[in-house]
């Protein structure tokens, strides 16, 4: 893409590539932070070209959320050969994590949908993603600013009592359909999933 | 200004007089050039500086997004500061180069106000400020990005300045954008100074941190965008108003 391409959330949000392949040094910032604000919204692929391959800037690229690195001159079959094995991998065993289970309860990723003993649970959007960030982070406590930093992530602008009442939402339900005590609280920490 | 007006010389000393000129004036274009040299090589340098410094920082942002705690959070808050200074930076060097860079299409404001948001949001709920927001569902017609760094500096101004409470982000007919907050408010001293370059009036002095440079971007980009902004202050907080509606050009 030769466009001068500065805002990432509309624009390339929109466009959805499967793969990026971008040069280091670009017009406008560097690749390394073209590639950092790709990563904000998205885990599609990014492969570097750079005319300088020492270590440091192979170092850099992966730092930054890269997949893949190509030193100039490069040889196209090469590179097709590379973006071909990296869609490959992305793509066709990506089935992998698009559910998480815990007590029996099974979070479905891909329809944002929580089933257990056989039956659906209905949650909204924002106890779908409680819920998610909390099964990411199994084991570990999430405290109450990353969950609404979560929130705001999808434009759920949730303050302090709204994020309370979502939770409570979230464990009534969870405890209705038998799952109870799924969410403890750790006071002046957060929430955990143990 | 140029020498080619002078009338011919009738004798030697008009002569004299005309070489003189001539001599004064190739000096004058001489130091014009010399100074538009030295303008270009600094912005040159300063715009390489920005994309540089842009490399460290977005090195920092992603270690600190690898943690959650008081310290990370206090951290990354002061990061996005560098962060928009350094943008700011671009903007005004960008405003003043004569090409004119500006690309207006049809955007939908949601859209653009979002983007604004997310970037501001972890300082709203570290700072518990609450934002009233509901969806506008109108297009305007502007730069993206000019409206954006427009837009994301009176949110920063807001959060900056509202020690609690909330900012509310609505719309009034027929497309203005309303960015109110319950902070300190503008001086009534102060309000019809504020988008003055360099004016930082009585919170930005005892703040220290003002550098009275956002507010005059804005505007200036206002201007080129065809936008109106103004601002209104009562004491329980500031209101700045954007005009974005396009007026249809009278062609006679």
């Amino acid at each position: 893409m030769h466009r001068e391409f500065q805002g990432y959330h509309g624009e390339f949000s929109e466009y959805a590539p499967h793969l990026v392949l971008m040069d280091i040094g670009l017009p406008f910032y560097n690749g390394f932070y073209h590639c950092s604000e790709i990563r904000r919204v998205s885990k599609v692929p990014v492969v570097f070209l750079s005319s300088a391959s020492d270590n440091m800037n192979i170092v850099m690229a992966m730092n930054m959320g890269g997949d893949g690195f190509i030193a100039r001159p490069f040889d196209l079959t090469v590179l097709m050969t590379k973006i071909q094995a990296i869609l490959r991998r992305t793509y066709d065993f990506g089935s992998e994590t698009t559910v998480i289970t815990h007590k029996g309860a099974m979070l479905n990723i891909s329809d944002a949908t929580l089933t257990f003993n056989g039956e659906k649970i209905d949650l909204t959007k924002n106890e779908y993603r409680i819920l998610l960030t909390l099964l990411e982070n199994k084991g570990k406590v999430v405290s109450r600013d990353f969950l609404m930093n979560k929130l705001w992530e999808t434009d759920s602008y949730v303050d302090e009592n709204t994020l309370t009442v979502n939770v409570s939402r979230l464990r009534k339900k969870l405890e209705k359909s038998g799952l109870s005590g799924f969410i403890e609280t750790r006071s002046g920490m957060g929430y955990i999933v143990e | 200004m140029t020498a080619d007006n002078i009338p011919l010389p009738r004798n030697g000393i008009e002569e004299a007089y005309t070489r003189l000129i001539q001599t004064l004036f190739d000096a004058l274009k001489a130091l014009e050039n010399q100074a538009a040299e030295r303008l270009s090589d600094m912005k040159d340098y300063y715009t390489m500086w920005v994309h540089q410094i842009k490399t460290p920082i977005a090195a920092m942002d992603l270690v600190l997004q690898s943690g959650d705690s008081p310290e990370y959070s206090e951290l990354t808050e002061n990061l996005q500061r560098i962060e928009q200074y350094a943008d700011m930076v671009l903007c005004y060097l960008r405003l003043d180069s004569d090409s004119s860079d500006l690309v207006i299409r049809e955007y939908d404001l949601d859209g653009i106000i979002r983007q604004a948001v997310r970037k501001f949001s972890s300082q709203f709920i570290r700072r518990r400020i609450m934002l009233i927001y509901e969806p506008l569902n109108k297009r305007v017609l502007t730069d993206e990005k000019w409206l954006l760094f427009v837009i994301e500096q009176i949110i920063s101004n807001a959060v900056k300045y509202t020690p609690s409470g909330a900012i509310e982000i609505s719309g009034e007919a027929p497309l203005t954008l309303c960015i109110r907050d319950t902070g300190i408010g503008v001086a009534a001293e102060d309000l019809p100074r504020i988008f003055e370059k360099g004016y930082t009036g009585c919170n930005g002095r005892l703040d220290k941190k003002a550098s009275g440079i956002g507010l005059y971007l804005c505007k200036r980009i206002c201007n080129q965008l065809g936008h109106q902004i103004k601002a209104e202050s009562n004491g329980t907080g500031t209101i700045i108003k954007i005009a974005l509606e396009t007026r249809a050009l009278e062609i006679e």
